[in-house]
């Protein structure tokens, strides 16, 4: 009996430590930066002791039932085929219904708690932005303040805000770990999600759906900055695409504007105007290429374009062939669009 | 051999040697044996058999996964073959392992521990064997022609509809995995009637093994969740097919309505696969605990309880999509209930083996295994139920790892337990103990490593379905963790495959009863001859080997008749079906011997679905005439039958009837669970109808012509008018009045062809097709379930009526199946009723 529970203590000790461990981490749900991921993250815990508690418990038992005394066996003995003792109807009703009934109750009651806290009802949107998801980009827009961009979501923090989602194609699901649960994004509805932070930072998301061969690639950077700070990146975000300084640039747009890429990207002040692939207005702004795949460098970006199949195999942008000289253009103009 | 029909208990009772007995046993050997064989010990070892191939092959896809994983940003696996081998291991393992494996098991056992010699219907057996095999087949066929599908095992819309998986890949899931269904449906048929007819004298409800309750609630299971299925595959085969709208958000579809439809199915599904090895585990603890199970009515009550609460979960697969939270919570509470008919169960295993002296052999262990690892799995998933957790663990690794506790803590532990603990009656040797017992530890340590850590993978934001992941943000060491615990558990794999081949060929030979078991599938010598029972027992408790002497009663007239079927019928295989709750004898009865005709319908149903991937629609229909002709053939049988004054006589000196042309119980119950595989196809088609129903504003939508009543109401008048002259004939076959019958059929079948025609010439007059959005779709679909549903029944009917008019030396009421199809006529016409309504009256109504 007390070696079992010698047992039992020590698998919960190294339980406690494991579990420690796996808090930490830059997409930890675990280590939540948002309110809705604080409240379920609180919820989790309540539910993970409750059940590791359970665990021990029923393990206990299946251990004092293998291992307890019996008298000595006499090997002839026929099996027990007598009336159970009522000790063990008793047993079965207490751990298998009437304990089981109050934890469930319990556990569902916080379940509903915090559920409430959750609710769209009780949140009042201080700004909504509108999230479509492709194969496998974000399109991000901001329909108040006249803003369209990609795979980064920039909100202020203390704010309230309400995600609009949908699709465009497929089934696809947002998911900010930090922050809040995750909401699937489904062609033909338009689902809500909330986000509310207070800490100043940048969360990673992920698409949690299986949406197709690049469906491990499609991330996203929620960034919430003071309010003060989200006023000026609205303001940068809402200028058009300034006209090009020097010559080089100047080249730059012109290959721009003659190449493939107008039939898929929009770069407002300019006749880019296609919608298939994300806004480029700002893309020199953002941090990543391609959904989170690549940092937004030049070497990174070139090889964007002449061979995104290389960075991200199966993705909707087809190789663009273009001289040394053209593509050192066309760097030139796309790192103007900040 | 029969020179004058035997009339009295002497001629019944004319012993007969073992060779003569079990002539009329033997399936063929070699070759023939194989195609014609209906046995139930061959036809349940083949479907392990089955299952254990394409466990390995599950296997190996983890295996390529794992090692892709092992460390982020591999290039071992490109994104499409890992998107493949994902789809293929979660696909195989839910339907080519786990059903199979069941269903062999419940086929090799079942008739045995309940003192049967057979299954109601050992064709149908067959039949199930070589579908389960076919549609394998024709799911891996897509390997050969690089059509592999990538969308999952839950296939969600619109990933794989026509426009984002253009390839056959899609069609081969669809398609190959619906002929699959059909196997598995087909042996629910058996274990259900098995369950409720064919056990021993004496096996009253409140005695029949806790594996034959788990069995049989299974078995009512899998026709009410693989139906669904089964339809919404359908639906979303015509979409990718044909063009229907059924799942087109533009067109007034929804993709979440198959995402119901699926884990309507989806859920219980995995009860299913839990269900039996709960048995298995109650079968275990008892003969190891060597003490009789404790609990036994509230282990039952449970085992039913849960069949009918899992039919009401499946909406926690899909709380993120934005459904009301009202109704979210609903299933947050069924979700969490559910843990308590589970937890009851393993209560009364825990206190079994307390009250209990256990016996630490290998099946023994694999049962602790399940017990450690399931309840872990059922925690983890008490948390999955809370809406709140779920939003941020759905779609992650946690759910990954609670699901494979749940799984392979709850459904391979408990077959691992229960393939040595069967070893020794069907492969006649004993398995090795000691390879046993390193099978046991490098599968619980090598799962635990694989498996614990993708909890803490989850938690740290690593999504499913994904060939790889983020650098950096601590996935790491975990991931490296699972991939090398998967290659503990295959080399698990490997030590129990060289235990079964090693055991087979050189282990000790196993006595009949090695265990000390209690139940009746111990009690025939080993090897088990092919009629299992040449006596019936009598059962008079729980445990009936475990009886003493003193406890051993039968009654004179049960008596009586157990000791003529040792000898009598001597040129048929004959059972003995018993009834429902006190198991008393109710007829004597023939079960049908060898016949290539299962395996030729399987193999024509398996071209036909080939034809139908590839959309060559004329060679699909020729199939399918096929099809319909090697059903005549099954029909038939070789045997000799008695004569009617025989059948008397045997009746007056025994008490219960002889049917030498099967059992008209049984036969009612085959028609009974066929027409309610049918309602529940159609219960799914009317969901799917009031689904889309709430999509637009108005019904019909904009710009579609309301459907015109007139026409096929009176169509429907005429097919319930049909009702009288099929009562008649019903009862004239009774009264052995050949007029009545010939008239009632007649009219009968006539009417219902002016039923048919009815509607086909309204469906001329419509203002939409198939293609006119969801709305068009849904009617073009219900409409012709219900126009295929009657042609078949009107079709039997019209046959029936031939063959009957043909028989004029025969007493009519030797037809009795033709009460049968007056059973299914009913339910045509209740059909029709619910048809008409929803796709006329609806549309004016909702």
């Amino acid at each position: 009996m007390k070696l079992s529970r010698k047992r039992s203590r020590l698998l919960l000790l190294v339980l406690c430590v494991v579990l420690l461990a796996a808090c930490q981490g830059e997409s930890s749900i675990l280590d939540p930066s948002g309110e809705g991921a604080m409240h379920i993250a609180n919820l989790w815990w309540v539910m993970l002791i409750i059940a590791a508690v359970v665990y021990v418990q029923v393990i206990s038992f299946l251990l004092l039932a293998l291992f307890r005394r019996r008298n000595a066996d006499g090997g002839g003995q026929l099996p027990d085929t007598g009336p159970p003792s009522k000790h063990a109807r008793t047993f079965i009703v207490v751990n298998g219904i009437a304990i089981p009934i109050a934890i469930l109750t319990f556990v569902f009651g916080f379940n509903l708690l915090t559920l409430v806290q959750l609710s769209p009802v009780n949140a009042n949107a201080q700004l909504t932005i509108e999230v479509i998801g492709h194969r496998w980009w974000w399109e991000v827009r901001y329909p108040t303040h006249n803003i369209v961009t990609a795979n980064e979501i920039y909100i202020p923090t203390d704010t309230q805000v309400e995600l609009h989602l949908t699709s465009s194609d497929v089934i696809h699901s947002l998911w900010i770990p930090k922050l809040n649960g995750k909401t699937d994004l489904i062609p033909g509805q338009t689902n809500r999600m909330f986000l509310r932070t207070s800490e100043v930072g940048e969360y990673r998301g992920q698409c949690a759906e299986l949406c197709g061969i690049q469906h491990a690639r499609m991330q996203l950077f929620v960034v919430a900055q003071s309010p003060s700070d989200f006023e000026h990146w609205i303001e940068g975000q809402q200028q058009e695409a300034p006209a090009p300084a020097d010559d080089m640039a100047l080249r730059g747009q012109q290959i721009f504007l003659g190449a493939a890429c107008v039939y898929c990207h929009t770069v407002r002040g300019t006749s880019a105007s296609g919608v298939i692939g994300p806004d480029l207005t700002h893309l020199a702004s953002r941090k990543t290429l391609g959904a989170g795949v690549v940092l937004n460098t030049p070497g990174n970006l070139a090889g964007w374009i002449i061979d995104s199949q290389s960075i991200k195999p199966g993705n909707l942008m087809p190789p663009i062939y273009l001289e040394s000289d053209d593509l050192q253009a066309l760097l030139t103009y796309l790192a103007t669009l900040q | 051999m029969t020179t004058t029909a035997p009339h009295s208990e002497n001629e019944f009772h004319q012993p007969v040697s073992e060779e003569t007995f079990a002539r009329v046993w033997n399936d063929p050997t070699g070759i023939r044996g194989l195609l014609q064989g209906v046995q139930n010990q061959p036809i349940g070892i083949r479907l392990i058999g089955l299952s254990i191939f394409f466990l390995i092959l599950g296997g190996i896809q983890a295996l390529l996964m794992r090692t892709q994983l092992a460390v982020p940003n591999n290039t071992f696996l490109d994104p499409e073959t890992y998107n493949r081998l994902m789809t293929m291991h979660g696909t195989t393992m839910m339907f080519l392992v786990a059903i199979p494996m069941i269903e062999g098991i419940g086929t090799l056992v079942l008739p045995q521990m309940m003192g049967s010699r057979e299954l109601p219907f050992p064709r149908l057996a067959a039949f199930a064997f070589w579908t389960f095999l076919f549609g394998g087949l024709i799911f891996y066929f897509g390997f050969f022609v690089d059509a592999v599908p990538e969308g999952g095992w839950f296939a969600y819309v619109p990933m794989t509809g026509k426009e984002y998986s253009p390839g056959l890949g899609v069609d081969f899931y669809l398609l190959g995995l619906n002929v699959a269904e059909t196997a598995a449906i087909a042996g629910a048929f058996e274990l259900i009637i098995s369950f409720f007819h064919m056990r021993a004298p004496g096996m009253s409800i409140n005695r029949i093994p806790i594996f034959a309750w788990a069995i049989m609630v299974t078995g009512w299971m899998i026709i009410f969740a693989f139906t669904p299925l089964v339809v919404g595959s359908t639906l979303l085969e015509l979409d990718r097919a044909i063009g229907t709208h059924f799942f087109n958000p533009d067109q007034n579809g929804d993709p979440l309505l198959w995402q119901h439809i699926f884990w309507i199915f989806g859920h219980p599904d995995v009860y299913i696969i839990f269900i039996p090895p709960l048995g298995i585990v109650a079968t275990i603890v008892t003969v190891f605990s060597r003490r009789a199970l404790i609990g036994y009515t509230f282990i039952v009550i449970s085992l039913v309880s849960l069949g009918f609460l899992s039919f009401g979960l499946w909406v926690h697969h899909m709380f993120a999509t934005g459904l009301p939270e009202l109704a979210l919570s609903f299933f947050t509470a069924a979700s969490m209930m559910i843990a308590i008919p589970s937890g009851i169960q393993i209560f009364a295993f825990i206190i079994t083996i307390w009250s209990g002296r256990p016996v630490f052999k290998t099946p023994f262990l694999f049962a602790i295994g399940f017990l450690l690892i399931f309840v872990l799995g059922g925690l983890s998933g008490v948390m999955l139920a809370s809406v709140p957790v779920n939003l941020q663990t759905h779609d992650t690794y946690f759910v990954v790892a609670h699901f494979h506790y749940v799984l392979i803590g709850g459904w391979l532990f408990p077959i691992f337990a229960a393939i040595y603990y069967w070893f020794p009656k069907f492969i006649e040797r004993m398995p090795n103990e000691r390879l046993g017992v390193w099978n046991f530890l490098l599968l619980f340590i090598g799962f635990n490593v694989t498996f614990f850590p993708m909890h803490i993978s989850g938690i740290l934001g690593m999504p499913r379905r994904v060939y790889t992941y983020q650098a950096g943000v601590g996935l790491e060491p975990y991931n490296l963790l699972s991939t090398i615990g998967s290659f503990m558990v295959a080399a698990s794999f490997v030590v129990f495959l060289i235990n079964m081949i090693w055991s087979a060929r050189n282990g000790q030979k196993a006595p009949a009863n090695p265990w000390n078991a209690d139940t009746l599938e111990w009690l025939p010598p080993t090897p088990v001859p092919p009629y299992g029972f040449r006596e019936f027992p009598v059962v008079n408790s729980r445990n009936p080997l475990w009886e003493k002497a003193e406890e051993q009663v039968v009654e004179p007239g049960t008596r009586k008749l157990l000791d003529v079927l040792k000898h009598y019928p001597r040129e048929y295989r004959a059972q003995i079906a018993t009834s429902a709750i006190d198991a008393r004898p109710l007829e004597v009865f023939r079960v049908a011997g060898p016949s290539i005709y299962p395996f030729w319908a399987a193999l024509a149903i398996a071209v036909m679905t080939l034809f139908l991937v590839f959309s060559q629609y004329a060679l699909a229909g020729v199939c399918l005439i096929i099809t319909m002709f090697t059903l005549i053939g099954w029909h038939r049988d070789t045997g000799a039958y008695s004569k009617p004054d025989e059948e008397e006589a045997f009746e007056r000196e025994y008490g219960v009837p002889l049917r030498p042309h099967g059992s008209r119980v049984i036969g009612r119950w085959g028609t009974i669970l066929t027409i309610v595989t049918l309602a529940t196809a159609l219960g799914t088609l009317c969901f799917s109808y009031l689904y889309l129903r709430l999509k637009p504003p108005q019904w019909p939508p904009d710009g579609i012509a309301m459907p015109d009543p007139v026409l096929p109401g009176i169509a429907l008048l005429v097919l319930l008018i049909s009702v009288i002259p099929m009562r008649w004939a019903a009862s004239a076959l009774q009264r052995d009045e050949r007029a009545g019958v010939q008239r009632g059929l007649l009219i009968g079948v006539v009417l219902g062809i002016l039923y048919l025609v009815g509607n086909l010439l309204s469906y001329g007059q419509l203002g939409f097709n198939y293609q006119t959005q969801a709305f068009g779709s849904i009617f073009a679909i219900m409409a012709g379930y219900q126009l295929l549903t009657m042609l078949v029944i009107v079709v039997m009917g019209a046959a029936m009526l031939f063959w009957f008019v043909r028989a004029t030396h025969e007493r009519p009421s030797r037809h009795q199946a033709i009460t049968d199809l007056v059973l299914f006529w009913y339910y045509a016409v209740a059909a029709g009723v619910v048809t008409y309504a929803l796709l006329y009256i609806g549309p004016i109504v909702i």
